[in-house]
């Protein structure tokens, strides 16, 4: 295997970013610029490596980075820390105390967010002022999440620490 | 095929022991010694492909020559990150899983919106999350105020600029 075949998944990477930055500052459109820049550096990795035996692994290689990129990307757009940071940065060397940053980020804008992105998405409905699950995908990725953290934690939130340790 | 099969054997073999740590004793810094036995997993490895380069279980030789051993690393690497990323989100409460879950265990009878927001509070979703920024080391609290560390604001740095390059806004 040449050094240039091992460094494909790398290469796509960049393809991958450049991409998806291209394309998310074209159209505004952060999900959308997420699968194109995957694919265009999905392309990318597969011509650099050459049809042979090590195309596979690169591009199991190439696909944990593209889902690390993903990951990234979805921090900086959702990650209540990343947010949390990024007010105390713009408040400078005196920093926030917790109610200058209540005021600023809150449960109360966060959820009224979120609620609103799971309305959208039909991941939730409403009927007579009650809500019930809609489409399932998000409510099996938490599933997911709950079982790790059973397996790795011991416990199935953060709020329930008293379920082993 | 040998990328494959070194990879997954490094990477399970470290993440079972990784388990088996976790089993016993959860560490207080979970990230930083879920780092140590991975990276360093990997670096045993590859000090071992080099020491033994006869070894050939199940007939597949040990990785050789800088393009080989080049390809392992990145797998495992790989491999290494995007766990440590899933990590994240076992480690901390995502609000919008937690939402979705309150919703589900509603069950039937649907869950009121004013239930949901009453147990949402500052609580729950902030504060774990500046606990979390000064185990981190990421801010320190001076004086009553949480104020940034160089950690912290080279985080923020990295984030706001990424952010602005795509042209999107704050996020949260």
């Amino acid at each position: 295997m040449t050094i240039l075949q091992a460094l494909a998944p790398v290469a796509g990477l960049g393809v991958n970013c450049a991409a998806q930055v291209l394309y998310c500052r074209r159209s505004g459109r952060l999900l959308k610029s997420v699968y194109r820049g995957f694919a265009a550096g999905a392309a990318a990795c597969a011509l650099v490596c050459g049809l042979n035996a090590e195309l596979l692994p690169a591009l199991v290689t190439y696909g944990a980075l593209g889902y690390c990129y993903f990951h990234f990307l979805n921090l900086g757009e959702t990650a209540r820390r990343i947010r949390i940071v990024r007010e105390l940065a713009e408040a400078g060397p005196a920093g926030l105390s917790k109610g200058e940053l209540l005021a600023r980020y809150n449960a109360k804008t966060m959820v009224e967010a979120r609620f609103a992105r799971l309305l959208n998405n039909a991941q939730v409905t409403e009927r007579d002022g009650r809500y019930y699950v809609g489409r399932p995908a998000v409510l099996h990725m938490a599933r997911v999440l709950v079982f790790m953290k059973r397996l790795l934690l011991g416990r199935s939130s953060e709020q329930s620490k008293d379920e082993k340790y | 095929m040998k990328t494959l099969f070194w990879g997954n054997l490094v990477f399970f073999s470290f993440f079972l022991l990784h388990l088996a740590v976790w089993k016993v004793k959860l560490p207080v810094r979970q990230t930083k010694v879920l780092l140590f036995i991975l990276f360093g997993g990997l670096a045993a490895s590859l000090a071992g492909f080099l020491l033994f380069p006869s070894l050939s279980p199940l007939g597949f030789g040990v990785p050789a020559g800088a393009g080989e051993l080049l390809a392992v690393s990145l797998y495992v690497t790989s491999f290494i990150l995007a766990y440590m990323i899933t990590y994240s989100a076992v480690e901390a409460d995502s609000p919008t899983l937690v939402m979705i879950k309150a919703v589900a265990d509603a069950g039937e009878k649907g869950l009121r919106k004013e239930d949901f927001f009453a147990a949402m509070n500052d609580a729950v979703l902030v504060e774990p999350r500046l606990k979390d920024l000064l185990t981190d080391r990421m801010a320190v609290l001076e004086n009553g105020r949480y104020v940034l560390t160089g950690k912290g604001r080279l985080f923020a740095a990295i984030f706001s600029r990424y952010r602005a390059l795509l042209g999107l806004g704050k996020g949260g």
